[in-house]
């Protein structure tokens, strides 16, 4: 990596809620990413990885206070001004959500929504428009894109909703795309198409992409990188080939042990005991220790990202640690 | 497997339903024969519309099938009187998907557990709390999680509960329907291990549905690949799992993220193209041939019968024969490759 990366975020902590019931649901996140990476998120749900999304968005709900620096592309996002910040949303970051068929408004056809997303950001007219909008359906792999541009979303299946989604998100060409669970809703097959399609568009625009999703398998297929959540926190930001092979954060380890396709068929499952810590619950030490087979009493202490050669880890014990991975 | 000793049977069962515009039959099931014998994880892999949900819901006499015959230890539940119809199925329950929807909201934990108690009543009023206490401890919660109400408890928690209601009888075979498919892994993985260790206790017979290929090849002795209303390949658990036939099931293996793959691998993949066609209009011939890399003439013209190529492995596909299995993995694997490239764009 040379010079400033697209995105970094740094020491950003994430609130709910008000007064004595406020609660931190994201705390000490730092992380960067370049121009055209490709980053994939992991974690259960309520890990934060969500709002990770929102927060770059400056989309997080009004009860929640962040604070922080998120600079992007030379600004402070945290510091910008309402339509300045509306600049940025859908063209220079643009965010595809779980839910194809909720983020689709049902009473206008998809091509509109595509050509509104345009119009929104580019000085262009409506025919203008309508034409870059049947460019991006084309280029989704939507058949016969000039006759679909006039359906309502309620007439394309689970799999191209999701595509006109990516075409949305990709109209404006922006610099990042936060992908929040885009295939979770799909079956297998049609998954394959849609990670598939996704990672040859962003990757010939330059387009660099959170992925957010909590399957490992999904995630090494779509990425370079991977950053484990647990509880709120980043636990673990490596290269997905080191990481999955040798992890270095016990959590990391755990998850990639409770797969049940890692390990032999009709034995018992290696589960993570105990359950994870809510918002808010727990003290000042690391947020795994109490599930952790691996705690001593130092992890009671705050715990800081540890950087190891290429990799960051919240852990005072990877360094001595040695954890098996998915590729024995 | 013989269809009499067989704990669960059915013979070419269809479930077949009128579509909204009142015109055309939706064949969500069609012509599905199997047996499940006593003790075995018989597991059923599909994607959304291939009729697995139905099937799993005729197996428990939740729907009545159109044609064919659902047998429990060889009498024909569907024939069955009321009383005897009422009596039969609590041995044969069912667990769904969403744990807080399968609980009604106004109970707690240990009212809905008891509720089957109270409604076979073939235990004393007085042993039934006794009874729930053990139910809900076999299943790992504390009798503290009995006095709660299902939104009080984690998604985790909520489906031990549901698992706890369907053993309230003393079941003999259990249909699982997805019942992992919302859990993080951590949980999921809990939940698998509790399944396996009840069956070892109470000698348990479970179908277990889900479109999840790492969740039913660690679960089950014996796997069925379902598509479009048809089983296409039923086999042993490790055999599909090494030597997949039906191309279908070379795709779905294939497709499914292993986080274990390596990069080479992971560039390998097959990659279908199109969705599974409607239900109500399924393709001519062999219903995977629209999607399919190895389709010829015949695949439109005559439906593949499902055949058995060895002992216990059934496929319905023109273009596998036994032959393809004394090949052997490495050919399997070889042959990877040149059908990720070689794929016919079908389009639907």
């Amino acid at each position: 990596m040379s010079g400033e990366p697209l995105l970094s975020i740094e020491g950003v902590n994430v609130y709910l809620g008000a007064g004595r019931r406020e609660v931190r649901i994201l705390s000490d996140l730092s992380l960067s990413i370049a121009a055209g990476e490709m980053v994939g998120m992991v974690g259960e749900s309520g890990c934060g990885k969500t709002m990770t999304g929102l927060a770059i968005l400056r989309l997080l709900p009004e009860v929640a206070r962040c604070e922080g620096r998120i600079r992007f592309e030379g600004s402070d996002l945290l510091a910008l001004d309402e339509p300045a910040m509306a600049q940025i949303r859908g063209r220079r970051i643009a965010m595809i959500f779980q839910d194809a068929a909720s983020a689709l408004d049902p009473v206008f056809t998809v091509g509109h929504q595509i050509a509104e997303t345009i119009r929104a950001h580019f000085r262009v007219g409506m025919k203008e428009a309508r034409e870059r909008a049947i460019d991006a359906l084309d280029k989704v792999g939507i058949p016969a894109p000039r006759q679909r541009y006039g359906d309502y979303p309620h007439q394309f299946s689970g799999g191209m909703r999701q595509r006109v989604m990516i075409a949305i998100a990709l109209s404006c060409e922006p610099r990042l795309l936060i992908a929040d669970e885009p295939t979770t809703a799909l079956d297998v097959t049609v998954q394959a198409q849609v990670i598939d399609l996704l990672i040859a568009r962003a990757s010939e625009s330059g387009t660099a992409l959170l992925f957010i999703t909590h399957d490992l398998g999904v995630l090494a297929q779509a990425c370079a990188r991977i950053l484990t959540m647990y509880a709120g926190e980043l636990v673990e930001d490596g290269a997905v080939d080191a990481v999955l092979s040798r992890p270095q954060h016990p959590y990391t380890a755990g998850l990639l042990r409770s797969l049940p396709r890692l390990s032999a068929p009709k034995t018992v499952l290696p589960a993570i005991p105990g359950r994870v810590l809510g918002p808010g619950e727990g003290g000042a030490g690391c947020r795994f220790a109490s599930r952790c087979t691996y705690a001593l009493d130092p992890c009671a202490r705050r715990q800081s990202l540890l950087r190891l050669d290429h990799r960051h880890v919240r852990c005072w014990r990877s360094r001595d640690l040695d954890l098996p991975g998915a590729r024995a | 497997m013989r269809e009499a000793t067989a704990l669960v049977a059915t013979q070419d069962l269809a479930i077949h339903f009128v579509n909204a515009h009142g015109r055309g039959r939706i064949k969500a099931v069609d012509g599905v024969t199997l047996a499940v014998a006593r003790g075995e994880t018989f597991g059923i892999i599909g994607e959304s519309g291939s009729g697995k949900s139905s099937l799993g819901r005729a197996l428990v006499g939740l729907q009545k099938p159109s044609k064919g015959k659902v047998l429990h230890e060889g009498r024909d539940l569907f024939a069955l009187n009321r009383r005897d119809f009422a009596r039969h199925r609590r041995d044969f329950p069912i667990v769904f998907q969403d744990s807080a929807t399968a609980m009604d909201p106004r109970m707690t934990i240990a009212q809905s557990v008891r509720e089957p108690l109270d409604i076979a009543a073939t235990m004393a009023p007085a042993a039934r709390d006794a009874r729930v206490a053990e139910l809900l401890d076999a299943v790992g919660l504390a009798a503290e999680h009995g006095r709660r109400y299902p939104r009080e408890l984690s998604g985790g928690q909520n489906q031990r509960a549901t698992i706890a209601r369907a053993l309230a009888l003393n079941p003999k075979l259990i249909v699982c329907d997805e019942v992992v498919a919302p859990l993080d892994v951590s949980i999921q993985a809990d939940i698998l291990n509790l399944f396996a260790r009840l069956q070892q206790l109470l000698g348990l017979t479970y179908v277990f549905i889900t479109h999840d290929l790492g969740v039913v090849a660690h679960i089950s002795d014996r796997i069925a690949v379902m598509y479009l209303g048809k089983f296409v390949e039923v086999a042993p658990a490790a055999s599909l799992m090494r030597t997949p036939l039906h191309p279908y099931a070379q795709a779905l293996l294939s497709a499914e993220p292993d986080p274990a793959a390596t990069a080479a691998q992971r560039r390998q993949r097959i990659v279908l193209q199109g969705e599974i066609p409607s239900a109500s209009a399924p393709p001519s011939g062999c219903r995977f041939r629209t999607r399919c890399w190895r389709a010829t003439e015949q695949c439109a013209a005559t439906e593949p019968p499902l055949r058995e190529i060895e002992r216990g492995r059934l496929v319905a596909c023109h273009h596998v024969d036994s032959t393809a299995l004394a090949a052997g993995d490495s050919a399997a694997q070889a042959d990877t490759s040149s059908r990720a490239t070689g794929m016919a764009p079908a389009s639907l």
